[in-house]
């Protein structure tokens, strides 16, 4: 048991290290450390040689002349690609990612697909303006006309306050339009014009729901609640013959 | 006989002409080298690999890509390390797809039998038990033990070429071989 304390430091004495003075010592009076000593040595050794010899092998004779030969080729390739104006793989697949990516850009004007934030003005503005707005019947014939006189900044006649808001300088669009089929316009003309005089009525139809939601839950003093009951005036029928009138202004 | 050219810098055709020049000064340059390291390259790989075929093959194909890879070498006094390091690493690749490959095959084939004493003497059973238990030491300890192997290398001159301390060296060696021992033990 005594020689347990010395194993480590046998082992790195037979791997070549010298022994301190202790180890010697026991070395000289205990036989079997002795040998277990040269067993370790001779196992160095055995690991050495065996390593030697795999590292002093030589290739064949014809090695580098077959290395010298490739790199020969190699050249003569590198030499061919240059003079054919060969472009490596690489820069292709590069300049592939670079062209889908603009395209991806042009495609995609990140401006235009972004909503724009409304604003509580924004959103109210046209709730009062559908009852104040003389003009709202011509709001209603044909949103595409509205967005074109806006598009062009063209202001020949009296126009409402929203449509002179330069196109860049607006949040979100101040009028309520509403996309109608052609034949329909007439019949929705005359439901806005017989609107007209009900300013409640009116503002429940072009407010927002969620804001009359919102409303109705926080109690706000002030503002008066609307039924769906009231969305429906007595005079208002829809077999009503078209007024004509309406149509023309 | 030297070769002696005329050449106008700047004109289109001198300047393919001057480019040729350098590429083939190049080449010259790496053909000087590739005379002293080439052995060098394969003894790395032969260290590696179990075979000496296969080691000519990763030999060859390191020097091959250090020849594509020649012209972006800036300090060009450390080839020898650059060449070693590129083949050691091809060398480990080849070693562990040789590996999985050969546990590929083992799953599919009938056990071989059982050799005797006398067969394992022959074969070199030593060697091949150096081989796994050099497997299994950390790469660094493993291009140490190697290089050390090697004739001629002193420690200083592994401890250049790895770019690492002499001290550095010793301790890896120390403990590699000690590691070696113990699985061979």
């Amino acid at each position: 048991m005594i020689c347990e304390k010395y194993r480590d430091a046998l082992i790195d004495a037979a791997a070549g290290e010298p022994p301190d003075r202790a180890l010697a010592d026991h070395l000289e009076a205990c036989t079997p450390c002795r040998a277990t000593q040269t067993r370790e040595q001779d196992l160095f050794t055995a690991i050495d040689d065996a390593l030697r010899a795999s590292m002093s092998e030589t290739p064949r004779a014809g090695f580098l002349a077959k290395v010298h030969a490739q790199i020969a080729d190699e050249a003569q390739k590198q030499d061919a690609h240059k003079q054919s104006g060969w472009i490596p793989m690489w820069a292709w697949a590069g300049a592939a990612a670079a062209l889908a990516l603009v395209l991806v850009v042009i495609a995609h004007p990140w401006g235009r697909l972004r909503p724009p934030p409304i604003t509580a003005e924004g959103v109210k503005a046209p709730a009062l303006r559908a009852h104040e707005s003389p003009a709202i019947t011509q709001s209603v014939r044909g949103s595409a006309e509205h967005s074109r006189t806006q598009r062009h900044g063209r202001l020949d006649s009296p126009q409402p306050l929203y449509a002179q808001i330069p196109v860049s300088n607006q949040t979100a669009s101040l009028e309520p339009e509403v996309l109608v089929p052609p034949d329909e316009a007439k019949a929705f003309a005359l439901f806005v014009a017989r609107l007209a005089g009900r300013d409640a009525m009116a503002e429940a139809v072009v407010r927002p729901a969620v804001e009359k939601a919102v409303e109705r839950n926080a109690d706000l003093p002030g503002v008066p609640s609307v039924d769906l009951a009231d969305l429906q005036p007595d005079s208002l029928r829809w077999n009503d013959p078209i007024d004509e009138s309406a149509d023309s202004e | 006989m030297q070769e002696i050219a005329l050449i106008r810098p700047g004109h289109p055709t001198d300047t393919k002409l001057v480019l040729e020049l350098e590429q083939t000064a190049l080449r010259r340059e790496f053909e000087e080298r590739l005379g002293e390291c080439g052995t060098l390259a394969f003894r790395v790989a032969r260290g590696v690999l179990r075979s000496a075929p296969d080691a000519e093959d990763v030999a060859q194909e390191a020097m091959l890509q250090a020849y594509r890879r020649f012209p972006r070498l800036r300090d060009r006094s450390r080839f020898r390390a650059w060449l070693v390091r590129i083949t050691f690493r091809l060398a480990l690749d080849q070693a562990r797809s040789a590996r999985r490959r050969e546990q590929r095959e083992t799953l599919w084939a009938v056990a071989p039998p059982r050799p005797t004493a006398e067969d394992l003497a022959a074969s070199g059973e030593f060697e091949r038990r150096l081989e796994r238990a050099m497997e299994t030491l950390p790469e660094k300890s493993r291009l140490v033990l190697l290089l050390s192997a090697m004739d001629g290398h002193s420690r200083e001159e592994v401890a250049e070429l790895l770019h690492v301390p002499v001290g550095t060296v010793k301790s890896r060696l120390h403990l590699a071989r000690k590691r070696l021992a113990e699985k061979l033990r």
